[in-house]
């Protein structure tokens, strides 16, 4: 027998109360660790999609909108912008790089983006089979799709209208699959990448007849930066969704968005700004759910304080019983302290397990959130230590009841 | 004459109030049962408690087995009470979490007794209770329970026993059995009983009587 163990059958004993107090910890800790956890994965998935990228541009509309369609994919473009516009842009002294992006099309939930190699490059990603796309209709997946869809090198699939599953098919136009590109944890992972007039000629079926002489071949012009070869009649009424832009010197950031928000159709969009801005909106419901977090895990500290008192009092003549068989005072207070801490490291430890497990069932259901369950953050050490402190202060003054128990007139009682 | 097991000079329990109670002296040899007899109120258990160092010596002093209780330090009072006397009162009071086994070995913890463990069971059978060693103590009879307690007594090899009304709440065979049990213990440990008791069933069982 030991102090521990003494401790422990004590618990043991009183199933309902220690039960209620784990389980109040359990949840609360669970509370605060889960939105630690999901603000902190959904920061670094920002980060990860956002970097290298400094501004994005499309059509008039919310640049949040814009952040979250053509960097996350998330959320629907706000429309197009004519290719000549793009072009003008893309020669700005202030540029480095601009990749245009031609979203709307899909393929079984997954979204196809019309660009150029330069799209995937700015992820650093990394073909694992196959090749880059060279002609039209081409086209390289991420290793997502290939996994949840098992598309493979040469497979053909016909493209869907609109961003979810139940869009009409293009009939005609078939992709086929030339590469699959490595996991990079990003969205990449989840896009279908073609060529931009792959998107093109894809539309222009649908679109209203169109002539011969358009299949004839026009001189082609190179469009340097956008890294796009182009006919004559292609520049004058091709579209794309969006640019990204990557800035030349600090300057840009001053001077860029002024100049392209007044033109009339252009939209600039910062993605620092706009996520900083998400995370503000999205902030009060985190503050309001950490709070509520906080208040289960003091509460389960009430009731370890109010479940030991309450055993102090049937427990009185069997610590009385305990010091007459040599038991010192101080042995008296670290059996009571004993039991809250078992119960806060135990709550504790089963909190931040369930909020691990809690967090693998979110990335399963929520889109664009690439989550790690054994991602262990170094916070998750300080909620635990919380909670052991929770137990340890909520013991405290039973404690000091216990171990001044008067023997003699408990025992004296009979 | 024996040695002297326990003795106490001039000793004086003040209560909260003026009330005090004097003891007188007294000197206990060893093996010299002892009743402490006396109605209620005459201050049998305060006697006790002292003498068991339960309570704290402020005036007078109570020597046991040639050390000064008045003179120890609490923690040193507590180890000298778990390592030398065995305790029984008219409640049992098991620790209601554990096993009957389990609470002798809490009193092996506290004492921090050299007793094997496997010797605890040997312990359990000589008072003919075997086969209730890993009952929950919620599941034993009062009668058991007692028996339970005199074995937790016995745990640590006392040198003095002291017992407070360990019969009162027992029926004329259960005492019978209680004292016979109690005496024959003791003889084997070399052990000393000290009762208090007003059960005049137990009286003639023992000739040394301290009357309060």
């Amino acid at each position: 027998m030991n102090l521990p163990l003494l401790s422990l059958k004590s618990l043991i004993s009183k199933p309902l109360t220690s039960i209620l107090s784990w389980l109040l910890l359990t949840f609360g800790v669970c509370i605060v660790a889960l939105i630690l956890l999901v603000s902190d994965q959904l920061k670094s998935e920002i980060n990860k999609n956002a970097a290298g990228i400094n501004m994005v541009v499309g059509a008039k509309g919310s640049p949040l909108q814009i952040i979250l369609s053509s960097i996350f994919h998330i959320d629907f473009p706000t429309g197009n912008i004519s290719l000549k516009q793009a072009d003008q842009l893309s020669k700005n002294r202030f540029i480095t790089s601009a990749v245009p992006l031609s979203l709307g099309d899909s393929y079984r939930g997954y979204r196809i983006v019309g660009t150029t190699i330069a799209y995937p490059q700015l992820y650093q990603a990394q073909l694992s089979q196959g090749d880059w796309f060279e002609e039209d209709l081409e086209a390289i997946i991420g290793a997502e799709v290939a996994n949840n869809l098992s598309l493979k090198i040469g497979e053909e699939f016909a493209s869907q209208h609109g961003l979810d599953e139940a869009g009409d098919d293009h009939g005609h136009h078939d992709f086929h699959v030339v590469g699959i590109m490595a996991p990079t944890n990003t969205v990449m992972d989840r896009l279908i990448i073609v060529s931009t007039r792959s998107v093109w000629l894809v539309h222009e079926h649908e679109e209203e007849q169109h002539a011969e002489e358009h299949h004839v071949e026009d001189s082609t012009f190179y469009l340097k930066r956008l890294k796009l070869e182009v006919t004559k009649e292609e520049l004058e009424n091709g579209a794309i969704t969006s640019l990204l832009l990557t800035y030349k010197s600090p300057m840009a950031a001053v001077m860029l968005p002024r100049t392209i928000n007044a033109m009339p159709d252009l939209q600039a969009a910062s993605p620092a700004f706009e996520t900083a801005r998400l995370f503000n909106i999205i902030g009060t419901g985190v503050q309001v759910l950490n709070i509520l977090g906080m208040v289960v895990v003091i509460i389960s500290g009430i009731s370890i304080f109010i479940a030991l008192l309450n055993s102090l009092k049937e427990r009185k003549y069997e610590i009385a019983i305990m010091r007459s068989l040599g038991a010192s005072q101080s042995a008296i207070f670290i059996h009571v302290i004993l039991e809250g801490f078992f119960l806060s490291v135990l709550g504790g430890i089963t909190g931040l397990l369930v909020a691990h497990i809690g967090i693998g069932i979110l990335g399963d259901t929520i889109d664009g959130l690439n989550t790690e369950v054994f991602f262990f953050l170094y916070e998750e050490v300080y909620i635990l230590l919380g909670a052991i402190g929770l137990g340890f202060t909520a013991s405290i003054l039973p404690a000091i009841f216990a171990l001044k128990t008067d023997i003699s007139t408990t025992l004296s009682k009979g | 004459m024996t040695e002297t097991i326990i003795q106490y000079q001039n000793l004086v329990y003040q209560y909260t109030n003026s009330n005090k109670l004097a003891f007188g002296d007294v000197k206990i040899g060893k093996g010299e049962h002892t009743l402490l007899l006396g109605s209620s109120g005459k201050g049998k258990t305060t006697l006790l408690h002292l003498l068991a160092g339960l309570l704290p010596v402020k005036h007078g002093e109570v020597l046991a087995l040639g050390q000064n209780m008045s003179e120890m330090t609490h923690r040193a009072l507590d180890r000298f009470r778990g390592e030398n006397f065995g305790l029984i009162f008219q409640q049992a009071h098991l620790i209601k979490s554990l096993s009957v086994l389990e609470n002798l070995e809490v009193a092996r913890f506290f004492g921090n007794s050299k007793r094997a463990k496997n010797e605890l069971k040997q312990l359990l059978s000589d008072l003919g209770i075997a086969e209730i060693a890993s009952k929950r103590v919620t599941e034993i009879s009062q009668g058991q329970a007692q028996r339970v307690s005199i074995a937790r007594a016995l745990v640590n090899r006392p040198k003095i026993i002291f017992c407070d009304e360990p019969t009162a709440s027992l029926d004329d065979h259960s005492c019978g059995l209680v004292v016979n049990l109690l005496k024959s213990q003791a003889e084997t440990y070399g052990a000393t009983l000290i009762i208090a008791t007003h059960d005049h069933r137990i009286k003639s069982e023992f000739p040394k009587q301290i009357e309060l």
